[in-house]
């Protein structure tokens, strides 16, 4: 099987150096300089801030670090390799833009991705653009513009280091089929829906385990849709887009088998997770699966290094539900929402599910080699 | 394109921090980054001209473009360019530990004054 698709933007010899030269310094700033951050917490901030209130022992260290020299250094860098990252990839997209849309219009589909009227993006998307990328998923030039769409598909591809499936970014979309085949090994889904698919990553590689059931995927924003729609198109796989908002979906009662995300219930909000729980279990058939996963971070069970690090996303990677998702109580979410058989844990990530995965357990692993999963069932 | 969604494409909605108690410090950073990607994308430039020129190809401009390395190519490129951005980047990951050191106005004054002899 290919690992790209027929729409991925283009790189020429230099966007590919520059690229690399970003790819190489997140590493650095992710891997090189965590040693030096946890010395520094350790040896400069803990001694004057350990021994007090439990409660605010994050807040304080987090006061500390930023007061630290070499930590602002870090933090500076990390900011700026991550503009630079969509600054690099918003240049090579534009110059190459009216061909990326005519090869898109080559791949439209019969049917124009579903809109509602009226649609309103939810603020917690539009009060700071996600990851810093200009623009989010929803801004658009034309009805007919895909350049977020090619945007972010583009950083994905390097921005994971080839740790979630290269280009095809897909091995999330396995192991949550990984997760429902261990589970919930009885259900034969007839109709799946993903929300918050963004351009279609996890989506794809879902549908190509139920090629003879419908599968519908929603998100807020419409250049990223139709852009997932053509890739789709370009991998040979049927799929129904809709522009949607997971807290109100249009679909009536009980029209799917399985509902799931896929790394999205952290860029919504504490308001919205009762709601968005509430519709996974209205449009869910009685015996229907639901399955959220997310990053594997959860601060109580993490060291206060990570827990800095996880904050770093919050305040300055422009993820301000972060944390709040990271310390939201998911299982709780689920069976206040009438789900039963909840659980929550990490699943071992796969580049292909199996019938007999046993994958999942309470055991942390590290980023991209696990997923957290939270999953239930509607009675 | 109107001009606000033209920006709204180049710059991310959303607060700019400053890390530094100095500002310019901030921008003096992320300039330095900058440049050093620039230094890395042309080092990566030179690389290529020079394979070329040992395989007698020539580097006009779409010879270089067209040019893919091998796997083991590719290697030695990320060696390159790690090693610029360690030395480049030394600071953040050595810096602690270097400024952890005894000053060296006590080994000065050792030096100068050594202690009498009982």
């Amino acid at each position: 099987m290919n690992n790209t698709h027929g729409l991925m933007p283009e790189t020429s010899h230099d966007e590919r150096s520059r690229l690399a030269f970003i790819v190489d310094l997140k590493g650095l700033l992710d891997i090189g300089a965590s040693a030096a951050n946890a010395e520094l917490l350790a040896e400069r901030v803990m001694p004057k801030v350990a021994g007090q209130d439990d409660k605010t022992l994050l807040q304080r260290a987090r006061s500390e670090m930023a007061r630290q020299v070499p930590y602002q250094h870090w933090m500076t860098l990390m900011r700026s390799a991550q503009e630079m990252m969509w600054h690099a990839v918003g240049n090579c997209v534009d110059r190459q833009y009216e061909d990326l849309e005519a090869r898109a219009e080559g791949l439209a589909a019969d049917r124009a991705v579903r809109t509602v009227p009226d649609f309103t993006v939810p603020p917690y998307l539009t009060a700071v653009d996600t990851h810093l990328m200009p623009g989010s998923y929803y801004t658009q030039r034309s009805d007919t513009d895909i350049r977020q769409g090619a945007v972010f598909d583009l950083a994905a591809a390097i921005y994971h280091r080839g740790r979630n499936g290269n280009e095809l970014n897909d091995i999330r979309g396995h192991t949550i089929v990984s997760h429902l085949w261990e589970r919930f090994p009885e259900l034969e889904p007839e109709n799946l829906l993903e929300l918050g698919c963004t351009v279609g990553h996890s989506t794809v590689a879902v549908a190509r385990y139920f090629a003879d059931a419908e599968l519908h995927a929603v998100d807020i924003g419409l250049p990223v849709l139709r852009y997932a729609q053509a890739r789709a198109r370009s991998l040979g796989v049927d799929i129904h887009f809709a522009q949607e908002n997971a807290e109100t979906l249009s679909y009536p009662d009980e029209s799917f088998d399985v509902v799931y995300s896929s790394v999205m219930l952290h860029e919504t909000s504490n308001s919205a997770l009762p709601n968005i729980m509430a519709e996974c279990h209205r449009v869910l058939r009685p015996g229907g699966v639901v399955i959220h996963l997310e990053v594997p971070v959860r601060y109580a069970e993490m060291p206060l290094a990570d827990q800095l690090r996880a904050d770093y996303e919050t305040y300055y990677n422009n993820e301000p539900f972060w944390r709040g998702a990271c310390t939201a109580d998911l299982v709780g979410a689920l069976r206040t929402a009438g789900f039963v058989d909840v659980a929550e844990g990490y699943q071992q990530a796969v580049t292909a599910a199996s019938r007999d995965s046993h994958g999942f357990s309470s055991e942390r692993g590290p980023v991209y080699r696990c997923w957290y999963i939270v999953s239930g069932r509607k009675p | 394109m109107n001009r606000d969604v033209s920006e709204r494409l180049k710059i991310s909605r959303g607060e700019k921090p400053r890390f530094h108690d100095d500002p310019a410090v901030d921008d003096l950073m992320t300039m330095v980054t900058a440049l050093s990607c620039e230094v890395a994308v042309l080092r990566e430039r030179v690389d290529t001209h020079e394979r070329l020129a040992e395989r007698q190809l020539g580097c006009a401009p779409e010879t270089v473009e067209s040019f893919s390395p091998n796997e083991s190519e590719q290697i030695e490129r990320a060696q390159l360019r790690q090693a610029l951005i360690d030395s480049v980047f030394r600071p953040l990951v050595a810096g602690h530990q270097e400024r952890r050191q005894s000053p060296n106005a006590a080994v000065v004054d050792k030096l100068e004054h050594p202690p009498s002899e009982k």
